[in-house]
């Protein structure tokens, strides 16, 4: 029963690590950027949600986390327009290049704009408010609750919406083969640049969600890209389901080894590791995808 | 039969291929004064980071070598140089071993690491291997660094003292010589190594793998030495940082500081040895005329990335491929461009002049 405990509670981490990894997958696939800014993205949202939450108070919570989804995804969609539209023909390696330059220039941004006040460890509201649920001896405040229920909610519906809708089937088009979809008449920038956005969106529910639990600070998400990219890895960088799946499991695997007793809990930090190296030895992304789609994506 | 694979074979020697020789004299001269100029020019403290400057320069060429030439990206540069510099200062500490071994060790220490990465890294490419290489990174981290204070001290770190081989090495300026020549070494190595039929083999097989498997080139063998290389290199420059700076714990080898390295080479131009060179530069400069103007300290990780933008969208060889474009632009019409790149870089130099001067930087009084 400890470790159920243990593991529900792990889950709140590996929900975020889901929702960066969901962001992730959604813009490699798209766009074929191995985006290192993603962890980035959802600290500079965090702050915007602060901002907001302080300066109008009367927008309440929900309204601040809208806001701030809006911010996460314009600032997707504007990092897609200024860069990365620009390396659509470039190396992939040229793409992750600059996707480390953002992630370099995001967070000294913060701190110049939020100058002073970026060190000091400010909080965040609780959005789903502050109790506490039981279920006989498994106890769970609500808002880490709440955040797994909102990355499980994401990362089916945003399934069912790549499976169903026009544009996700426009966005997998232009993945499998980008010539041949703006041949088809898919505005390829546009859909490019939606994914970027909803990317952006996930990163900025991570960063608001999250910030409650934690406090906030410039490097705060920088642990938790490795690990995202380790949720990505099990669905292979491209299918969203499995890197729901893994970002959930990797966070209560975590949280379970850290409840051990004598030098377990110092391996729980590298299970993510483990689990890169070990996903990328057996290729799992060959599982997810065919081979035509792959190259498609590696180009 | 063997005749014709033989004559398909990577030549010995091709035309443009210039081993140290006309050179030699020149860039002697070049290191004798910049030996005895820096510490005798400079205060202590400049001394102190030019040494920095150089040690930092070494471990650009350990990525230079590995990612420049046969194109494999790392994301665990600080991993090596900590390895280096940990294996370093523990046989010291513990075992009493002198200097020279100490550093050796350092170098040595490297290779099984590099065996057991780069035969992963051997099946992956690009992307993958930049985040397989940032797992192990953490596994090393949290394994060695954390998981055996005999190595790093635990979150104390190590001591060391500066080495006392025949004479003295204790002061700065003395220590610069020590790094200065070992550097200088390393440079020569990498600069005839890229000229080499070894150094030619990898570099075809960054162009073009198939290519170069088609060739005859065995391109495990080349990506493995390569690996092996790099990390040597990599860990004599942790040796000669923590030694640099007396003292060292594993906080100071985290991925922040990989992604600079990375940063750093791929600003410089991760294709040349002269960009790691200049990438060195770039990250000494930036941090450390910057540290006396505190407005401006805020603005080396916005330059840094869009140093990386700049590269990526429009300049792949980086600075210096850039500098290499500026030069050609000069050489055209050398009358009135000279003037105009003469009175950039004295801009240049004058700023930096004053940031030094009357940005009131810390460290020197």
């Amino acid at each position: 029963m400890l470790y159920l405990n243990l593991a529900i509670i792990g889950m709140t981490e590996g929900a975020v690590y889901a929702l960066l990894g969901l962001g992730l997958i959604l813009i490699y696939r798209s766009t074929g950027v191995l985006n290192f800014s993603q962890a980035a993205m959802a600290m500079c949202s965090a702050y915007v949600a602060w901002q907001i939450t302080t300066s109008a108070p009367w927008l309440t919570v929900w309204g601040a986390l809208a806001i701030t989804i809006a911010f996460g995804a314009l600032m997707g969609a504007g990092l897609y327009y200024l860069i990365f539209s620009r390396l659509r023909d470039s190396p992939p390696v040229a793409r992750l290049i600059a996707s480390v330059g953002v992630a370099f220039i995001l967070p000294a941004l913060v701190r110049v704009v939020w100058s002073g006040q970026s060190e000091r460890g400010l909080h965040l509201p609780f959005q789903f408010g502050s109790g506490v649920v039981k279920f006989s001896s498994i106890a769970l405040q609500v808002q880490k609750l709440g955040l797994i229920a909102v990355t499980v909610g994401c990362g089916i519906g945003l399934h069912q919406w790549m499976k169903r809708s026009v544009t996700g089937t426009a966005l997998r088009a232009v993945a499998q083969n980008r010539m041949a979809a703006q041949m088809a008449g898919v505005p390829e920038r546009r859909i490019s640049a939606a994914a970027w956005a909803i990317g952006g969106a996930m990163a900025a529910l991570a960063g608001a969600l999250y910030v409650p639990l934690a406090y906030l600070d410039p490097n705060m998400m920088i642990p938790f890209l490795p690990k995202a990219f380790a949720a990505a890895l099990l669905g292979g960088l491209v299918n969203l389901p499995m890197g729901l799946v893994g970002g959930l499991a990797l966070g209560a695997v975590e949280s379970v080894f850290r409840g051990m007793h004598g030098s377990l809990p110092r391996l729980a930090e590298t299970v993510g590791a483990l689990g890169i190296v070990a996903f990328l030895l057996i290729r799992i992304e060959r599982f997810f995808v065919s081979e035509h789609e792959l190259k498609a994506i590696e180009q | 039969m063997s005749a014709g694979v033989e004559a398909l074979r990577v030549p010995r020697q091709v035309s443009g291929a210039r081993p140290v020789g006309k050179l030699f004299g020149i860039a002697a001269a070049a290191v004798a004064v910049t030996a005895f100029a820096i510490p005798a020019l400079t205060g202590s403290y400049w001394t102190y980071v030019f040494t920095y400057f150089l040690v930092y320069a070494m471990i650009g060429l350990s990525l230079v070598l590995l990612t420049g030439y046969v194109g494999q990206i790392s994301l665990m540069g600080a991993t090596l140089v900590g390895l280096g510099a940990f294996t370093s200062a523990a046989v010291e500490v513990h075992w009493g071993w002198p200097f020279w071994a100490a550093a050796l060790s350092a170098g040595l220490i490297t290779l099984p690491f590099s065996l057991l990465i780069g035969f992963p890294a051997l099946r992956l490419r690009g992307l993958y291997l930049a985040i397989a290489t940032l797992a192990f990174a953490k596994l090393i981290e949290e394994l060695v660094f954390k998981g055996w204070p005999w190595l790093t001290g635990g979150f104390s770190g190590m001591q060391v003292h500066r080495p006392h081989m025949l004479i003295p090495f204790e002061s700065d300026a003395r220590y610069f010589w020590l790094v200065l020549g070992v550097f200088c070494a390393v440079l020569a190595f990498t600069y005839n190594f890229s000229r080499s039929r070894v150094g030619r083999a990898m570099r075809a097989t960054r162009e073009n793998e198939l290519a170069a498997q088609a060739m005859g080139i065995n391109i495990v063998k080349y990506k493995m030495l390569a690996f092996f290389l790099s990390g040597v290199v990599a860990g004599l420059a942790g040796a000669l940082q923590i030694h640099l700076s007396k003292a060292g714990s594993f906080e100071a080898y985290r991925f922040y500081l990989s992604f600079l390295i990375f940063v750093m080479v791929v600003i410089g131009g991760v294709r040349s040895m002269w960009g790691a060179l200049l990438g060195g530069v770039f990250l000494i400069l930036q941090t450390e005329l910057l540290r006396g103007v505190e407005f401006l300290t805020r603005f080396t990780d916005i330059a840094f990335g869009v140093g990386l933008i700049w590269v990526v969208l429009s300049n792949p060889e980086g600075l210096a491929g850039y500098l290499r474009d500026q030069w050609a632009w000069v050489k055209e019409k050398p009358r009135w461009r000279a003037l105009v790149a003469v009175a950039f870089v004295a801009f240049d130099i004058g700023t930096m002049w004053l940031l030094v001067h009357f940005g009131g930087q810390k460290g020197a009084g």
